[in-house]
């Protein structure tokens, strides 16, 4: 059992300027609900998350052989180290937008090897193809694979950066790395399910290449948007 | 002041009453933080200017993340946590500031007569004058009558985002009305 609760009387009178600002942050106080914890809006995300990507899935159908790649050690491997690397990220991010965040070097690090190696496992698992023909492909299509992507990213990015901003982040622009990271590798991860090219030129430059060239939005917006509480 | 297991939990508790809107508690709990807020803050800046100003950010930083705090977690980790990012946060953006900062000392040698203030003032009024109604009203309560955000807002009748908008065109205005002043005097 516990001891009861034995309040200390209030110390002497503070210094005028901060009598001032608590009086002011008082005056400013209301009942107010606690922010969720970081695996309750995980969760909310992974539940958006699901749902993207099976609208996506369901607007522009999954591959023919989908059965077989998922239970291919390599295509399936890749498929779950997107997904898997997207919510460590989310999760990642999440938690870099509360206020007791500490940083630690081994999380960065750790989504850098995985990312390096996701983007190593075209060259060395998959069949060689010629920019040349990846690229006349996206001049017919307009670049189809990189605009579903983008069109999976950002909602993602959206509903990550709105749970972010009510959390108060001191880091706000690795807090938009990490959330910009996540989207986009969600957004590679989906059409991979529905494009059959599993051919290394078109992996990276339609399916990864979006992450790498994009990236530096959510780190810039993040900055702004994350800092705002600040303000 | 020492800081045992029951001084946490009866913060804790505190916290529990300010999220039911307790102001009394909230009260009491910044009151009862502050000494120890400063001098963890005294303890780390080791720049003597900047310790009010890191403290006071430091405060306004914990009041604006407390509905972060899980009640049914320790409140140690949590608090120092956060002042420890606050104070740094703080450091860092009064360094910026102190790096564009102009030396005042620097005017003091160049004091400004009486007639240069009252040119000012003219042209200043004048520049302010031709702002369309709107963004004026928004930069003399701001920056004229010192109001706060919220309340001038609040007496505008408007969301306190658009009030910045017109203040920040406001001041755009304003700028470009006192360089074409300044300008056509050339």
């Amino acid at each position: 059992m516990s001891k009861p609760i034995q309040p200390k009387p209030i110390p002497g009178p503070l210094p005028e300027a901060h009598r001032r600002l608590v009086e002011k942050l008082v005056a400013e106080a209301q009942p107010r609900k606690a922010s969720p914890s970081v695996l309750s809006q995980w969760l909310l995300w992974l539940g958006f998350a699901l749902g993207m990507v099976v609208i996506t899935l369901s607007l522009i159908g999954p591959q023919f052989e989908i059965a077989e790649k998922l239970t291919d050690p390599v295509s399936g491997g890749f498929l779950l180290l997107a997904f898997a690397l997207s919510a460590f990220c989310a999760w990642m991010g999440i938690a870099a937008s509360k206020p007791d965040y500490t940083p630690r070097v081994i999380p960065p690090v750790l989504a850098v090897f995985l990312l390096l190696f996701l983007f190593s496992m075209p060259f060395l698992f998959f069949d060689q193809d010629s920019l040349s023909k990846v690229w006349a492909q996206n001049m017919a299509d307009g670049w189809f694979c990189a605009r579903t992507v983008i069109w999976v990213a950002v909602p993602s990015w959206i509903m990550l950066g709105w749970l972010a901003s009510r959390n108060a982040s001191f880091y706000p622009g690795w807090t938009g790395a990490w959330l910009g990271a996540s989207a986009f590798l969600l957004g590679a991860g989906t059409i991979q399910l529905h494009c059959a090219h599993w051919e290394t030129c078109h992996m990276l430059v339609d399916h990864l290449l979006p992450l790498v060239a994009f990236l530096f939005i959510p780190i810039w917006i993040g900055s702004y948007w994350f800092s705002r509480w600040r303000k | 002041m020492d800081f045992n297991d029951d001084q946490w939990r009866s913060w804790n508790q505190l916290i529990r009453q300010t999220r039911k809107g307790d102001r009394e508690a909230y009260e009491r709990l910044l009151v009862e933080i502050s000494p120890l807020v400063q001098r963890y803050v005294a303890k780390r800046v080791f720049n003597s200017q900047y310790v009010e100003d890191v403290f006071q950010e430091v405060l306004l930083s914990f009041h604006k993340a407390l509905h972060t705090y899980r009640v049914e977690l320790p409140f140690a980790p949590w608090f120092f946590a956060v002042i420890r990012n606050a104070t740094w946060t703080a450091l860092v953006k009064n360094r910026k500031f102190a790096e564009r900062e102009v030396p005042t000392e620097d005017f003091s040698s160049i004091p400004a007569t009486e007639e240069e203030e009252d040119r000012m003032d003219d042209r200043l009024r004048l520049a302010l004058e031709s702002l369309p109604a709107i963004y004026r009203q928004a930069v003399e309560m701001l920056k004229f009558r010192g109001m706060r955000v919220e309340a001038a807002a609040k007496e505008l009748g408007i969301s306190k985002i658009a009030l910045r908008v017109r203040a920040h065109r406001g001041y755009s205005l304003l700028r470009k009305n006192l360089t074409s002043q300044k300008q056509e005097k050339k």
